[in-house]
């Protein structure tokens, strides 16, 4: 690896180079300067830099948005460099943003700068797993966020549901991961290789019948099974209700949003760009099916809509709640997943019908716990009690309250409806002449009827119900200024969402002008130019032969 | 003889392992991991992967397992208590595994693996290992680095006794 | 222009939704200005409707591209079918905030919702682009919950969620129907959700068949029709004044209008094609062939709705209950108009469409804002004798009554002979059922009448003595619902005219061409 190449690749990892500087530099900030000072100055101290360190890594990738036009490959796909996975590196640090607001001086720990530090963590490695396209990295990058996860789940430390939560999160989680490398070392051995590209090129035209299909096919298994633990899909969703309700409020508004963005874009990612050879069909079930992923994650889509809204009926907790309602829109989403290569061509809109629905997702769901969180805090709780009568309390938050369920629900002109519409539109046009997924978008709308129940249930405490204590709450002006920002988000994205389609589309039409030339575009004043034909150190992309 | 290494050595592991779980003194749990490691580590060495073998010999079964049997050594704990569980999950269970096993056993059984694209086509040694991961492996071996980090960082904060 | 109606009251809510819930005149005052704004619009546009012209008007040609990669189109416009609706949303609306002028409660969100409510209904009336509809069928959805759960009475929180549920159940099934035939459609110019594109796609045959009841139901379950009317006596009779006006005089027609404008519009072969039922017969009949499939399933269950619901209100022990019941029995008319297919029918169910929610409207002010909220009793054993302590409730229920009974002379009478009529050509064999169905709607509207405010000599006829009276609001409201009904009863042209003109066009263009056999032996 010459040198202008090693610079080059710095220059494309800045954005995540700072960040990593700047989890170290909170922790040692921590450790040397406020040891002595009071939790409350701590947060207060760290919380800032924190917050101008994200938005600065924020910019740094508006800026790589607005420059690239190309696409950069470092280590055979180990990282990606792409407008797209800007986009949701954006997504997801601008939701880390939001957490720390809105967990801005938390009373959940008094070891502020780990928890920063931790945070900080996290989102590297949703980061690093957003741009990943090679399953070594794809794994490494999701412990590194589930990892952080864990210890911040159990972080209030006092408390038994906090630590409950953390445990339970963490057996789980310990459990998918073995799930996950098993079944990523039957891919990679049934391939022999590691990039999703190059696995894509071994599943092809007569390569194909080199390949154990058996073998690939119970990896792909126990991967689905793995990711499917990350994204809170029925059956594997277990953990999820007791992590949300027992995480500090803004820990789990990250577990339900950025780290659901990455495991999302991962798994779209390993279905669409490394197997979509070996996608099957789920069309009009069951007589035109045939074997391949396609057909489980059919599977999984209807046990998570059916679970996740039926149990989340009868919670009486918000955030179970939401946990629950999070396993119904996993559902939602993996309907347009099995869409994605269901008639064996690809349907044009189905990644970026998903990509759309996992931003709106995310944002919605992280208003609704900024909500939670700042109710939550003050109510004395987050059970459906404490949030009876809010409309009086507190008529701002509750107004947001309603807008981020209703988007949930998918109520126009909101943006949850949209991107239902969307989802839904994109698996039916997987095959429109027969209409083969109808079956499964008619459940999904079906379930999504019935998700109206709940989420107008908590509706119902915040406004029909006349509250028990006339005190109002409310919350800090930096808090209500970026839920008020959610939620015109929310409103105009639901209003206007030919913009961001458009742009989904347009960055989904086309992801790879350059393949594997981790070279820079045409020369740039701040970067050295470096010889233009220049390969990586690493092989050329064909599969490295074997040798005996 | 390779197959029979393979077999003995399959058979030491999946034994120890099972032992493991099973065992109620605590540190006889931990000998069994042991020797479980130890023959993972010659499946390793069958497959030519030896600096993965010296590696899980000299950290896992050495180092680790070592701290780990110091700790339980020195905590004294008591063998562990029989406690009732339902039959369903233990049904539920036995028939995952079960189903599983047939699964495996059937692929393995029709798949010419021999054949299979991923046999090792570079020698385990030191040398190979080192030029794959700082090669094309380098940044997932970096970001592992940071993911030792928090782990530590965690594992220090969940386990610190917090002052009243 | 006549857009602005939509913009107006989502405006109006938005800026009503933010006052102070403290300044409570003012809130009523502006919500009058914004219901009153909506009202001249429709008025207005109601009066220079251009007969000669082209069919659609007021409208905005042919759309604003709003999502153009689904070739979503923001594009309005009404004929002399929806205009009527639209100017009957209008009435409701304005006398809407007249009758709720009493609510002290919460007042800035009661409107808020309300104009909510208004905008969306407003807007699938206007709509000429499926999407377009559907979000604002689905606008309109919501409110409804918050207005009955919080303002309402009796079991209010069950009746407010059993109502959004079932609506939101028949818009899933629309959203599914919606979605097939979009991707069905083969279109020249490509994927569309345009209402006469999509009108003009010549779905086949067999689609049609499984596509038309799920659109068709989807919207009817909101129009009341059995066995999915169940909300609507439970809604209503828990809703405030006001929403129960809205439910019966406007909502409920949405979902007939959605029916028409959606399901026959696009899929009148589905309709009218013939159905063999797999059914086992002698050797050398390959089963029961049924001519007219669907639009004989409606017509009996529309006939089952008249009927049932009628029987049912004559046996309701609750005022408004009874209303409710003839709402239902009502919508049967209006649903028996559209399953004919026939023009005389069509124009029937528009007119009583139209006729049916002024009346329910002026009912359910009755029955709910003028009596209830004064005897707090709704149990028809328990009133009587209130037509001596409030003369002029009794005479505008009396002729609300009359009107829904389809006396002469009213408006309903017309709407209802036109149905009958259709129906005589295209299935004679219901109108015995009907006609009993008529019958016992004569006489459960006497034995109201009779129960209500005249009652047993014997009872004590001065325990009314003391009700407040009737304030100037509510009697600007009835005798302008009054004089509606006595307007358009005594001279139907003034609406037959554009309804006969949009009606005739509707028949023309897509269910002629689509029927082979022609249903209604014209």
């Amino acid at each position: 690896m010459n040198s202008s190449n090693i610079l080059h690749v710095l220059n494309l990892l800045t954005p995540e180079i700072v960040l990593c500087g700047l989890a170290f530099g909170v922790l040692l900030l921590d450790i040397i300067f406020f040891r002595s000072d009071s939790v409350e100055h701590r947060h207060e101290q760290l919380g800032c830099s924190v917050i101008i360190g994200l938005v600065m890594v924020f910019f740094i990738y508006a800026l790589q948005y607005m420059d690239w036009q190309n696409t950069f490959v470092v280590g055979h796909g180990a990282f990606v460099a792409s407008r797209l996975n800007t986009l949701f590196k954006m997504a997801v640090v601008g939701l880390a943003l939001i957490t720390v607001v809105i967990g801005f001086k938390t009373p959940y720990s008094t070891h502020v700068g780990e928890y920063y530090g931790l945070m900080l963590f996290s989102v590297l490695g949703m980061v690093f797993l957003i741009s990943s396209e090679d399953l070594l990295m794809i794994f490494i990058a999701l412990e590194l966020i589930s990892l952080t996860l864990y210890v911040l789940t159990a972080f209030q430390k006092g408390a038994r549901r906090s630590v409950e939560g953390g445990l339970k999160y963490f057996i789980f989680g310990g459990f998918s991961a073995a799930f996950l490398l098993f079944g990523l070392s039957y891919i990679y051995g049934a391939t022999g290789h590691t990039s999703l590209r190059e696995i894509a090129g071994a599943l092809q035209g007569d390569q194909l019948a080199k390949v154990p299909m058996k073998m690939l096919g119970i990896g792909i298994l126990f991967t689905l099974v793995g990711l499917g633990f990350k994204i809170a899909a029925a059956p594997f969703h277990l953990w999820a209700p007791d992590a949300y309700e027992g995480a500090p409020t803004p820990v789990a508004a990250m577990i339900a949003t950025g780290s659901k963005i990455a495991s999302f874009v991962a798994l779209t990612k390993l279905l669409l760009i490394g197997l979509p050879a070996a996608a099957g069909s789920a069309l009009s079930w069951p007589t035109r099916w045939h074997s391949g992923w396609a057909g489980t994650v059919a599977i999984i889509a209807v046990l998570s809509m059916t679970i996740g809204n039926f149990a989340a009926i009868m919670q009486t907790n918000v955030k179970r709640l939401l946990a629950y309602s999070s396993v119904a829109h996993a559902g939602y989403i993996l309907v347009a997943i099995v869409a994605i290569q269901a008639s064996g061509v690809p349907a044009p809109s189905a990644a970026p019908a998903i990509y759309f629905y996992i931003i709106i997702y995310a944002l919605t769901n992280i208003g609704a716990f900024g909500v939670v969180n700042a109710i939550g805090s003050k109510a004395g709780g987050d059970d459906f009690e404490h949030f009876t009568g809010m409309a009086r309390r507190s008529p701002y938050l509750s107004l947001l309250m309603l807008i981020f369920m209703l988007s949930l629900a998918g109520i126009p002109p909101l943006a949850g409806f949209f991107g239902k519409f969307y989802l839904f539109a994109a698996a039916v046009q997987a095959d429109p002449k027969n209409l083969g997924l109808l079956w499964l978008v008619a459940y999904a709308i079906a379930m999504s009827a019935v998700s109206l129940y709940y989420y107008l249930k908590l509706t119902k405490q915040m406004y029909v119900l006349p509250a028990k204590d006339p005190r109002r709450v409310t919350s800090n002006p930096a808090m209500n200024t970026s839920l008020g920002l959610i939620g015109l988000m929310v409103l105009l994205m639901g209003v206007f969402p030919n913009k961001v389609v458009e742009r989904f589309e347009n960055l989904n039409a086309n992801p790879y002008p350059i393949w594997e030339a981790a070279v820079p575009p045409p020369p740039q004043p701040e970067i050295p130019v470096p010889a233009p034909a220049e390969k990586p150190a690493v092989p050329a992309p064909a599969a490295p032969a074997p040798k005996s | 003889m390779e197959n029979s290494l393979f077999y003995f050595f399959s058979v030491a592991m999946l034994s120890c392992a099972l032992l493991t779980i099973t065992c109620k003194n605590p540190v006889s749990s931990v000998i069994f991991l042991v020797l479980a490691f130890f023959s993972m580590a010659g499946l390793f060495v069958l497959l030519n992967a030896f600096f993965l073998a010296a590696v899980q010999v000299l950290v896992y079964a050495g180092a680790i397992m070592v701290l780990f049997l110091f700790v339980i050594m020195l905590l004294n704990l008591p063998a562990e208590e029989k406690r009732h569980r339902g039959w369903f999950g233990g049904a539920a269970s036995i028939f995952v595994m079960v189903a599983l096993m047939l699964e495996l056993s059937f692929v393995a059984h029709h798949e010419k693996l021999a054949s299979s694209p991923a046999s090792p086509g570079i020698d385990g040694t030191t040398e190979d290992v080192g030029m794959v991961l700082f090669s094309r492996y380098m940044l997932p071996f970096e970001v592992a680095s940071l993911l030792l980090l928090a782990a530590m960082i965690g594992v220090i904060i969940l386990s610190r006794k917090e002052k009243k | 222009m006549l857009t602005w109606t939509i913009w107006v009251s989502f405006i109006g809510a938005g800026v009503i939704m933010l006052m102070k819930p403290e300044k409570k005149d003012l809130i009523r005052w502006i919500a009058l200005v914004v219901a009153s704004v909506g009202l001249l619009i429709g008025l207005f546009c109601f009066f220079t409707y251009d007969l000669g012209g082209s069919n659609y008007q007021f409208g905005n040609g042919d759309g604003v591209a709003w999502i153009p990669q689904f070739g979503i189109h923001f594009k309005v416009g009404v004929d002399g079918i929806s205009l009527p609706l639209v100017l009957l949303t209008g009435i409701i609306a304005f006398t809407g905030v007249l009758y709720s002028w009493n609510i002290e409660e919460r007042l800035n969100e009661f409107f808020g919702f309300f104009f909510v409510l208004i905008g969306g209904v407003y807007g699938v009336f206007q709509a000429r682009d499926l999407f377009l509809l559907f979000v604002f069928y689905e606008i309109a959805i919501v409110p409804k919950y918050f207005i009955i759960a919080i303002w309402g009475s009796t079991r209010k929180e069950y009746g407010a969620m059993k109502l959004v549920l079932y609506s939101f159940a028949g818009s899933a099934l629309v959203f599914i129907g919606a979605l097939a035939l979009y991707y069905t459609a083969d279109l020249p110019g490509g994927k569309t959700f345009d209402l006469d594109a999509l009108a003009s796609a010549n779905f086949p045959v067999s689609f049609q068949l499984w596509a038309l009841p799920l659109v068709f139901v989807g919207f009817a379950v909101l129009a009341g029709m059995w066995p999915f009317h169940t909300w609507a006596p439970t809604g209503h009779v828990a809703a405030p004044t006001a929403a129960s006006m809205l439910l019966a005089g406007v909502v409920m027609k949405l979902g007939a209008y959605g029916c028409l404008r959606v399901a026959i519009m696009l899929f009148p072969s589905g309709m009218t094609a013939n159905v063999t039922l797999p059914l086992w017969f002698p050797a050398g009949m390959s089963g029961l062939v049924i001519h007219h499939f669907w639009s004989s399933v409606f017509a009996i269950i529309a006939t089952i709705n008249i009927v049932y619901g009628a029987m049912v209100a004559l046996v309701q022990r609750d005022f408004k209950f009874v209303i409710g019941y003839s709402s239902v029995s009502h919508m049967g008319f209006v649903l028996l108009g559209l399953a004919t297919l026939d023009l005389t029918g069509l124009k029937g169910s528009v007119m009583q469409m139209f006729s049916h929610g002024v009346v329910a409207g002026l009912l359910f002010a009755v029955v709910g804002r003028m009596v209830y909220e004064r005897t707090h009793t709704r149990e028809l054993s328990e009133l009587g004798g209130l037509i001596k302590a409030m003369p002029f409730v009794g005479g505008v229920f009396i002729i609300g009554a009359f009107a829904s009974m389809g006396l002469p002379g009213f408006s309903g009478f017309f709407a209802e002979l036109l149905v009958l009529i259709g129906t005589w050509r295209a299935f004679p064999w219901l109108l015995l059922p009907i006609g009993i169905g008529i019958i016992i709607t004569v006489a459960y509207t006497l034995r109201t009448i009779h129960k209500a405010f005249f009652g047993d000599r014997r009872n004590d006829m001065t325990k009314w003595d003391h009700l407040a009276p009737v304030t100037i609001q509510e009697k600007v409201a009835s005798l302008m619902l009054v004089a509606i009904l006595v307007i358009v009863g005594l001279y139907p042209p003034i609406l037959l005219n554009m309804v006969d003109k949009s009606s005739d066009q509707f028949i023309k263009h897509h269910v002629k061409p689509s029927i082979s056999g022609n249903l209604a032996r014209q």
